[in-house]
């Protein structure tokens, strides 16, 4: 585990990520506190030309009503901008961070996502690009604007009385600071609660509805209602609480500008009693401090979410910023494939050994068992293959060659890989078997599933290979998207195929199709067959057994 | 900009409603008071007289009092308003279900699941905003404006009726803009989901990705994508942020218009300072409830996006269902010239007729599409549209209620849905009153009690959908909830599929074993787990194309034992490796 950073520099290191649009951000910045004087000064200025006014300065009153209009128009026209320029910075950063993210992954990967909690940390990692567009698009400038909007504003009171600046920094910081982190700790334990609980809600929600089929199948359908109000009325409980712990919140921060309000007319009263100050000066600070709060009391709802953002920040940063397991190597050699060896190789993730001294040939053609019990270390030794990772001790080769002196790129060529669960992306059939080789032509593509023995299958489907497997659902069982992982793999037209048990998820005889389009290449391919099941003995030339780190 | 149908919804509701809108409005009261206090106060220094001991104390106990009752308005109306949403959620979540479980399991037949998913969770709790906050200040932003025309009335006719005026431009510049952006954004937001999808996925097959080489070029489609989207969304919030631009206007030039007027007033000695005070401090009350509805608007729009779809959902007609009963104790199964269609012109089943005696073990088998799960659809009700006769016992199954069939057959698919919760709770959906006794018996007979002791016994929990458990445990529980179930007819759909070949076998030894009490129809595209049957039925293209049992159809050459030695002959190589480990 890594140092965990301090918060000033999460948020440091997170602003510096942004530089690109460091330029959009000032220029939002600007227009928001130029945007909040201007509606500030419709009522100061209001009042001042009614003191004009009083005067009988009418001819300064008419200048001041022109003033008034232009901003007026200009606060809307400024505040467009603002907004502008936010969302603007808002979309940006979403797909610069997200571009960013992947491109750090790739860089990581597939070491880094072949750990055992892969599903939790892609979440994770995509919830966590949500709340850093929170934090850039909605946090930053709004405090900028109001610590900007808020030192204009003090030179304003300081111009005429420094006591009025005293009086309105102090309400400046208790309503934009004091108030919202005092009430961030008082309700953060309510509001965890309640948005764990919401999660937890959903999940049930959703479940229900999954399961209405099966509900109604066996009549459960009263039980499930009365438990859906029971679990709603927890959640409603819990979300009381924090409504209420919000209610005064809100009522607080509304008391204490009040009560600022007050405190700065009783200033003014008392200064004007002592001569300190004239009649202009009490109206001009009272109503100044009145009109003045908008942007302080923006920054109230933002320190709720402050502690999950700067995690989720510190996680997007250790990714960033994380060192990949193995170099991609760039200037070794190319290398035509001539049969693979592991030699003597021993390898412990961290600190749990998993192979020791473990020897494997793999000839040209041909197909290599590795079977052993879950955990002896079988998938760890295909990856060593695929040079996921590098062995401690002993060395892995390819034609005789070090994999560690062959190019990264040559590898891959000449190796394709199948795995438990084959993954689908959201597009065509074809585009999917094209991922194996992306400039492949129809007729290939067809001619590995053929290979596949899934050809038959896809002209079975209304629109054939253009069919979208996401429109599919449920229609396409465990083994037909294997045998589409199949087909992907010979279009690459590696000699290598790596499986990494390819038939655990299927029964008999879908196991046996797969089994079969194996036979029918084995001349042709270098196959290594990954697998608990004693099948796979059954198709292998030779098979050897990882058992805790030793072959036998 | 109001529903008159979401609001029939929450009669209950209203009076809730309206004691936010009375909150708000004593709020606005205390502040009138409040400003009226200041402006006397500065009024008397105007003058150049001093304050008072006594004016000074007045002027405290108004800023008190008004602090007071604020703080009370504010704590009351955010607590009512939160009752009134969760309510109203409870409320609309309650009567979905229900609707769904009268429109039976044949609602899928009306309704897209994705759809009533998303209505159920999200869009319930997107309503939260339309009926918390919006509905309130909809009233409220009606109220504000003509209680201070009213009093402002008395200060300067000229600058209260030039406020008004302004007033009712907020919401017309919400409707024509919102008019525009609403067709724009419906479009975009299907896409947007669409791009977190899409770098999800990216994320879940890097691995494959990097393997092919096709990481970079996903990459840069997954950019160019979001760029593409990004000018999409600036354009649809450039639109709104006009909305928003011309109410701001609306509102300062409104604000400040009244401010001239007033000040106007006072040099055209109407007006003395107290009144002028007070307009310049009130004008922009008239505007700020407006301007937080619109604020409160877009929101809002989601919500009743989603109750369009809610009450779609709740009309959906519902079909008059069976009101007969099974009566025989252990029926048999007789299909009579069945036809279905699922689109009214290619016929799924086509003039089927088998039968299977009452007790009987039979099988059907077929390649996929030939018609095998339309079949397990109609006979357990699910599908009741079809022509032809299909009986269990005596009864017609469609004249059947689903209670009365739901006590006699029980299916069995491939993917059987299992609940978050513990073991025993998914036990106790097929037998609320199963003892202990009963269900660990239930769970020995699939072989997963030797497991499952290991764990926390029935006190296992499984997480939503049973996503902790491996899929032969998963279908080895869905099995043993349905034998708890102990009804007359089972029905098995592919019930072995998608599972490890140890789960199988095991699966299908209790099928078996079940098969001597009871009838059982299984259907399967492995023609091996159909062997032992009494009878199998071979179909292909809805029609019944062989029968008899396994050494008849071998004997007959037919489709079937072509079909029986290629299955065998792919299973060859798994048979071996297993033949030579035994």
């Amino acid at each position: 585990m890594r140092n965990r950073r301090s918060g000033l520099r999460i948020m440091a290191r997170l602003i510096g990520l942004v530089k690109p649009l460091a330029g959009f951000m000032a220029l939002a910045v600007l227009l928001g506190v130029v945007g909040f004087l201007c509606a500030i000064s419709v009522t100061v200025l209001g009042s001042a030309a009614l003191l004009r006014a009083l005067d009988g300065a009418a001819l300064l009153a008419g200048k001041i009503f022109v003033c008034l209009g232009v901003f007026a128009v200009a606060r809307g026209l400024l505040h467009y901008g603002e907004q502008a320029c936010n969302h603007y910075i808002a979309f940006k950063l979403l797909a610069l961070i997200r571009d960013k993210v992947f491109a750090a992954l790739r860089r990581l990967a597939p070491a880094r996502l072949e750990c055992r909690d892969k599903g939790d940390l892609i979440s994770m990692i995509t919830s966590d690009i949500e709340l850093l567009e929170v934090f850039y698009a909605h946090t930053i400038s709004p405090i900028c604007i109001a610590i900007l909007t808020s030192a204009v504003m003090l030179v304003f009171f300081g111009r005429m009385h420094p006591l009025f600046a005293l009086v309105a920094l102090l309400a400046y910081l208790t309503v934009g600071a004091a108030v919202p982190l005092l009430s961030a700790r008082f309700v953060r334990r309510d509001g965890m609660a309640y948005r764990d609980g919401a999660g937890a809600f959903s999940g049930f929600l959703l479940d229900t509805l999954r399961g209405l089929g099966e509900t109604l199948r066996y009549g459960d359908q009263n039980r499930r209602r009365e438990e859906m109000n029971r679990r709603c009325d927890r959640l409603n409980e819990a979300g009381r609480r924090l409504k209420r712990a919000e209610g005064h919140i809100a009522a607080v921060t509304d008391t204490v500008i009040l009560f600022f309000s007050f405190v700065m007319l009783l200033c003014g009263l008392a200064l004007a009693g002592a001569g300190k100050v004239d009649f202009d000066g009490v109206l001009l600070s009272t109503v100044g401090m009145m009109s003045s709060f908008g942007p302080v009391a923006a920054l109230s709802g933002l320190t709720g979410n402050l502690t999950h953002t700067l995690a989720a920040g510190d996680r997007v940063l250790s990714i960033l910023e994380e060192a990949p397991v193995v170099e991609e190597i760039k200037n070794g050699k190319d290398i035509s494939f001539d049969g693979m060896a592991c030699e003597n190789i021993t390898f412990a993730y961290e600190e749990s050994p998993v192979l020791r001294d473990f020897s494997v040939q793999l000839p040209e053609t041909g197909i290599i068992g590795i079977t052993g019990k879950s955990g002896a270390g079988k998938s760890t030794a295909l990856r060593l293959l695929m040079r996921f990772w590098d062995p401690d001790r002993g060395r892995v080769t390819m034609s005789g060659e070090d994999l560690r002196r062959i190019n990264t790129d040559s590898l891959r060529q000449n190796q394709s890989l199948v795995t438990q669960e084959t993954v689908l992306f959201h597009d065509t059939i074809a585009a999917n078997i094209l991922v194996g080789r992306q400039n492949a032509s129809r007729e290939q593509v067809v001619q590995a599933a053929k290979m596949a023995a899934i050809h038959d299958f896809i002209l079975t489907l209304p629109k054939g290979y253009d069919t979208d497997v996401g429109e599919l659902g449920d229609l396409l069982s465990d083994g037909e998207k294997q045998r589409i992982g199949l087909a992907r793999a010979f279009l690459s037209d590696a000699p290598m195929l790596l499986l990494d048990e390819p038939t655990s998820n299927l029964d008999s005889l879908n196991e046996g199709r797969i089994l079969a389009v194996l036979d029918r290449v084995r001349s042709k391919k270098s196959i290594v067959l990954v697998s608990h099941r004693p099948s796979t003995k059954g198709i292998a030339d030779r098979s050897c057994t990882v058992s805790f780190g030793r072959k036998s | 900009m109001i529903k008159t149908k979401l609001i029939g919804l929450v009669r209950r509701s209203r009076g809730a409603i309206a004691l936010v809108v009375l909150s708000q409005w004593v709020r606005l009261a205390a502040n009138i008071v409040m400003v009226t206090a200041v402006a006397g106060a500065l009024r008397t220094l105007a003058g150049g007289e001093t304050l008072s001991g006594k004016l000074l104390l007045l002027l405290l106990a108004a800023g008190v009092l008004a602090a007071a009752v604020r703080y009370g308005c504010d704590v009351f109306a955010s607590n009512i308003s939160f009752r009134v949403s969760a309510r109203v959620k409870k409320e609309l979540r309650g009567r979905m279900y229900e609707k769904l479980t009268r429109l039976g399991s044949s609602y899928s037949e009306k309704l897209r699941t994705s759809e009533i998913l998303q209505v159920f969770v999200e869009g319930v709790d997107q309503l939260e905003i339309y009926f918390g906050k919006y509905l309130p200040q909809f009233f409220y932003s009606m109220l504000a404006p003509v209680t201070l025309f009213v009093l402002l009335s008395f200060v300067s006719l000229r600058a209260a009726v030039l406020l008004l005026v302004c007033v009712p431009l907020i919401p017309l510049s919400i409707v024509a803009v919102q008019k525009i952006a609403k067709r724009l954004l419906a479009n975009y937001w299907g896409k947007y989901t669409d791009l977190g999808d899409t770098f999800l996925e990216n994320l879940q097959g890097l691995t494959t990705l990097k393997i092919y080489r096709a990481d970079g070029e996903k990459h840069r489609v997954m950019n160019e994508k979001a760029e593409a989207f990004r000018k999409i969304t600036m354009r649809v919030l450039t639109m709104q942020l006009n909305s928003v631009t011309v109410m701001d206007i609306i509102a300062y030039g409104g604000s400040a218009a009244g401010v001239i007027v007033a000040v106007k007033e006072v040099i055209e000695g109407r007006l003395d300072f107290s009144g002028a005070f007070l307009i310049i401090m009130l004008a922009a009350d008239f505007f700020l409830p407006l301007r937080a509805l619109g604020s409160f608007f877009h929101v809002a729009m989601n919500g009743m996006a989603a109750s369009d779809k809610l009450f779609a959902i709740l009309e959906t007609e519902e079909e008059p269902g069976g009101t007969r009963s099974v009566e025989d104790e252990t029926p048999s199964i007789s299909v009579e010239q069945l036809s279905f269609s699922y689109d009214g012109s290619r016929k799924a089943l086509n003039n089927l007729s088998l039968s299977v005696p009452a007790g009987g073990f039979a099988a059907i088998v077929g390649e996929s599409g030939c018609g095998k799960s339309t079949l397990a659809a109609v006979l357990n009700g699910t599908r009741r549209g079809y022509n032809g006769s299909v009986k269990l016992g005596s009864k017609e199954i469609r004249d059947v209620s689903e209670e009365s069939l739901n006590r006699f057959v029980t299916t069995v698919g491939c993917g059987s849905h299992l609940f978050g919760g513990t073991v025993r709770e998914n036990l106790q959906i097929a037998r609320p009153e199963a003892t202990e006794d009963e269900m660990i018996d239930a769970l020995r007979q699939v072989r997963l009690w030797a497991y499952l002791s290991t764990q926390k016994g029935l006190d296992t929990v499984l997480s939503p959908a049973g996503a902790n458990f491996s899929g032969g445990q998963r279908q080895r529980l869905a099995l043993a909830r349905a034998l708890l179930h102990d009804t007359p007819v089972y029905l098995f759909d592919e019930a072995t599929s998608n599972i490890d070949p140890e789960s199988e076998r095991d699966i299908l030894s209790v099928i078996r074993r079940a098969a001597g009490k009871r009838t059982v129809l299984m259907i399967t595209h492995r023609l091996e787990n159909a062997v032992g049957a009494d009878k199998i039925f071979v179909l292909g293209d809805g029609t019944l194309l062989e029968e008899g049992s396994h050494a008849q159809l071998l004997a007959q050459k037919g489709v079937y034992a072509k079909m029986y030695f290629s299955q065998r002959e792919l299973e060859k190589f798994a048979r071996k490796g297993e033949g030579a480990d035994a």
